[in-house]
């Protein structure tokens, strides 16, 4: 589909009105003016009086990610090309759309599985006026179109009129007028080539950017930062993170809110473990208790999110019996409810606010309210060093213990070193060499995911025994469904026994020389 | 994407104008849209400003030297393309004829362009030809517009016969009056006397109004010069019962 070619004019919208730059643009260059066209919304850049377009991503951007801007025009959803502004993909869309699974096929495909289970929420929405001219060739026939627009993002603090726009629109087939008219528009005084598209215009005046947000950490410290300034500085980052989850969590958008709000939590309350002495002991100490108490709070909904984004693969591997397990995802979505609530109850709670409000102050980048404690003054650098080596030479000693008779708790600790490893990689990556570092938490993930699945089927046995149970003492319940969660238990188990089939080589590797004289690379010390 | 075919074996009929207004209306409805002029007369390229050339000619699109794609033209409608007609169609039977499966080359011809658009309407010559079968091949639904006389009714039974005697995936086949003449008691009777439950034939007609032969002069589908008249109103309720068939 051709692309327009977008201008912007000079000067504020308010000194002259659209009819009156429609008027003089019509004039200059000899178009038409196209009565018929104003108002209309044939693409996202000329949307019509009072239509609204509403851009929509992902929290954390993935459709923009993707190279994509996505917008709803009333029943129509466009996907741009997020650079040129071309549209690729126009669609109908008469429901809700908020989920992959919402979307029109045309657009799940060329999306290609980028929304994982995110939501679509608006980003932006504008509003726009439209004055439609058009050149003529000696046929009448309109060969190329001029769009005059003025668009206004509605806001909190209510509409924000964005800069007054010209787009040539080209028409199939007759391009070369398009871009001669371009080149005429270009030419006109304060006249400007867009420098950025509505999109990205709409979006800044929300007060966010894209790609603003993203789970993963990037923190750029100096080896010489002093320990007390590098862990504030971690410290607010994550605190950063949790307050932007705090709403999309409380309102139950999607579930990676309450993913990436309880990775903050984990994360504050490992630095505040690995980390000790950044701050004077008895404040470290009452944090840590007050984020095990908001960790603790929000596990019960998140372990029943991941039932429930799991169920699919449940119910392919008890195949026939599929039915039967109708009565235990209602249970588990009843029971995500209620728990969804009492989390939403302990967000609102004043402790939670004051936990929040008082860490916000304590870690503060300027006039923070604890003082750097007794190891506050050491340089970040070796600081880092020691806790690294430290934290990944305890995983290998306990990870070489684990023998085939170890019990299932013994992986569970080992499972929390090499999270405890990975976020000190994670919070002082710009500390180290790239590419040993990149290394070394790519060997450490290996292994971590092989201790994730090893756990995560034992959780999920132990709960499904649960529920069973529950579903039977409630009465609620059929042989059938009870044969099904039966069948389940069994899928869990033989889970549980590849994992742990797969340990020992995932561990050697991790273990095995090249990666301990990556770590000696990074961390010094004797491996 | 789907593909709607006026044709007739008769000229004259409202096949171009039904074509036309069909294709407009189908594009307001949000339905992207392609209407390719096969008539060598150039009628519907004619209606829309379009001049009717296509590089290389016929002969270009059906050898493949020149695609589908880069022929096609926007019409001054959202959402509405043409791809015109050019003279040399007339001899698109020897065209086709010369290929290796010469009933099936139209569909083939429009594969490239499948993902671009929800309906493609056929303008078809009237014959009955080699491009007629490759109309029929092509096609999901094959509208007939008819005069509401008694030969051309047993006509349309014709070619209910042939279309059901074809090979391979046949087109839905519907008929609908057209030029009907209120004056003409010939016409009222004749839709009178129909048998009920003769699902062939849709129920909206198409009057013969001035509406309909000033589109020469306007060069516009009827619902954008006169939207409230007569004709306008007709197309539309027959646009209804075509997208109904079509969904």
């Amino acid at each position: 589909m051709p692309t327009p070619k977008e201008f912007t004019l000079a000067g504020p919208q308010h000194a002259v009105t659209l009819a009156e730059s429609t008027s003089h643009l019509h004039g200059v260059l000899g178009l038409h003016h196209d009565a018929s066209h104003d108002a209309s919304h044939d693409a996202s850049h000329d949307a019509g009086h009072g239509d609204a377009i509403a851009f929509l991503d992902t929290f954390d951007w993935r459709v923009h990610s993707a190279g994509f801007v996505l917008a709803r025009l009333g029943d129509a959803l466009e996907l741009s090309d997020r650079e040129t502004g071309a549209l690729l993909i126009r669609a109908t869309a008469t429901g809700r759309v908020e989920f992959d699974e919402d979307l029109p096929a045309v657009l799940r495909d060329r999306l290609d599985g980028a929304l994982g289970v995110r939501a679509l929420r608006p980003v932006a929405a504008v509003t726009s006026v439209v004055a439609v001219l058009t050149e003529h060739n000696e046929d009448a026939k309109t060969v190329a179109r001029l769009v005059v627009s003025d668009g206004q993002v509605d806001t909190a603090r209510g509409p924000v009129p964005l800069t007054r726009r010209v787009a040539v629109v080209p028409l199939r087939g007759y391009d070369r007028f398009a871009a001669a008219l371009a080149a005429r528009v270009g030419d006109l005084p304060g006249v400007e080539p867009a420098g950025s598209t509505v999109f990205a215009e709409a979006v800044a005046v929300t007060g966010r950017r894209p790609g603003d947000y993203s789970s993963k950490m990037a923190l750029t410290l100096r080896r010489e930062t002093s320990t007390y300034d590098a862990a504030r500085l971690v410290y607010r980052t994550l605190l950063a993170s949790l307050q932007a989850n705090e709403s999309g969590t409380m309102a139950g958008v999607d579930t990676e809110f309450l993913h990436d709000f309880r990775v903050a939590v984990r994360r504050t309350r490992s630095a505040l473990k690995e980390l000790p002495g950044a701050l004077p002991p008895d404040v470290e100490q009452h944090f840590r208790d007050e984020f095990r108490w908001l960790g603790q709070t929000t596990t019960p909904t998140r372990d029943l999110d991941v039932y429930l984004l799991d169920f699919p693969s449940f119910t392919a591997a008890v195949g026939s019996a599929a039915a039967d397990l109708r009565p235990l995802h209602r249970f588990l979505r009843a029971e995500q409810r209620r728990e969804h609530v009492a989390l939403r109850r302990a967000l609102g709670s004043a402790r939670y606010r004051r936990l929040r409000d008082e860490w916000s102050l304590a870690v503060d980048a300027d006039a923070p309210t604890a003082a750097p404690g007794p190891a506050g003054l050491a340089p970040i650098g070796r600081s880092a060093d020691i806790r690294i080596r430290k934290v990944a030479q305890r995983l290998l000693r306990d990870g070489h213990r684990i023998t085939a008779d170890s019990p299932a708790g013994a992986l569970h600790d080992l499972r929390k070193r090499a999270k405890e490893l990975r976020y000190l990689l994670e919070f002082f990556g710009s500390l180290y060499d790239r590419k040993p570092h990149s290394a070394a938490v790519s060997e450490l993930k290996g292994l971590q995911d092989n201790l994730g699945s090893y756990q995560d089927a034992q959780v999920q046995r132990h709960e499904v025994e649960g529920f069973a149970e529950r579903l039977l003492s409630a009465g609620e319940t059929s042989a059938a469904t009870l044969l099904a969660a039966g069948r389940l238990v069994a899928t869990f188990d033989d889970r549980q026994r590849q994992a742990r089939a797969e340990f020992a080589e995932r561990f050697a590797s991790f273990a095995g020389p090249r990666n301990r004289r990556r770590l000696a690379e990074l961390t010094g010390g004797d491996w | 994407m789907k593909t709607l075919a006026a044709y007739n074996i008769k000229g004259g009929v409202g096949k171009t104008s039904a074509a036309v207004n069909l294709a407009y209306l189908a594009a307001r409805d949000g339905w992207r849209t392609l209407l390719w002029d096969l008539d060598p007369q150039a009628a519907a390229t004619y209606l829309f400003r379009i001049r009717p050339r296509v590089k290389g000619g016929g002969k270009a699109l059906v050898r493949g030297r020149r695609s589908v794609d880069d022929a096609i033209k926007a019409t001054d409608f959202a959402g509405l393309d043409l791809l015109p007609a050019d003279f040399s169609y007339r001899h698109m039977d020897l065209l086709l004829d010369d290929t290796k499966r010469p009933t099936r080359q139209l569909r083939a011809l429009l594969k490239p362009v499948s993902g671009e658009y929800d309906l493609v309407v056929l303008d078809c010559p009237p014959s009955i030809s080699l491009v007629s079968e490759n109309v029929f091949q092509a096609a999901d639904l094959l509208l007939v517009p008819l005069i509401p006389t008694t030969l051309s009714l047993r006509t349309f039974d014709q070619l209910a016969a042939f279309v059901a005697d074809l090979d391979g995936g046949r087109p839905d086949l519907r008929a609908f009056f057209s030029m009907v003449d209120g004056r003409k008691r010939l016409h009222a009777e004749l839709m009178r006397a129909l048998p009920r439950g003769r699902s062939d034939i849709l129920t909206a007609f198409v009057p013969s109004a001035t509406d309909v032969e000033r589109m020469g002069l306007t060069r516009k589908p009827v619902a954008v010069s006169k939207p409230r008249g007569r004709a306008a109103q007709a197309y539309g309720d027959l646009w209804d019962e075509v997208r109904e068939v079509l969904s």
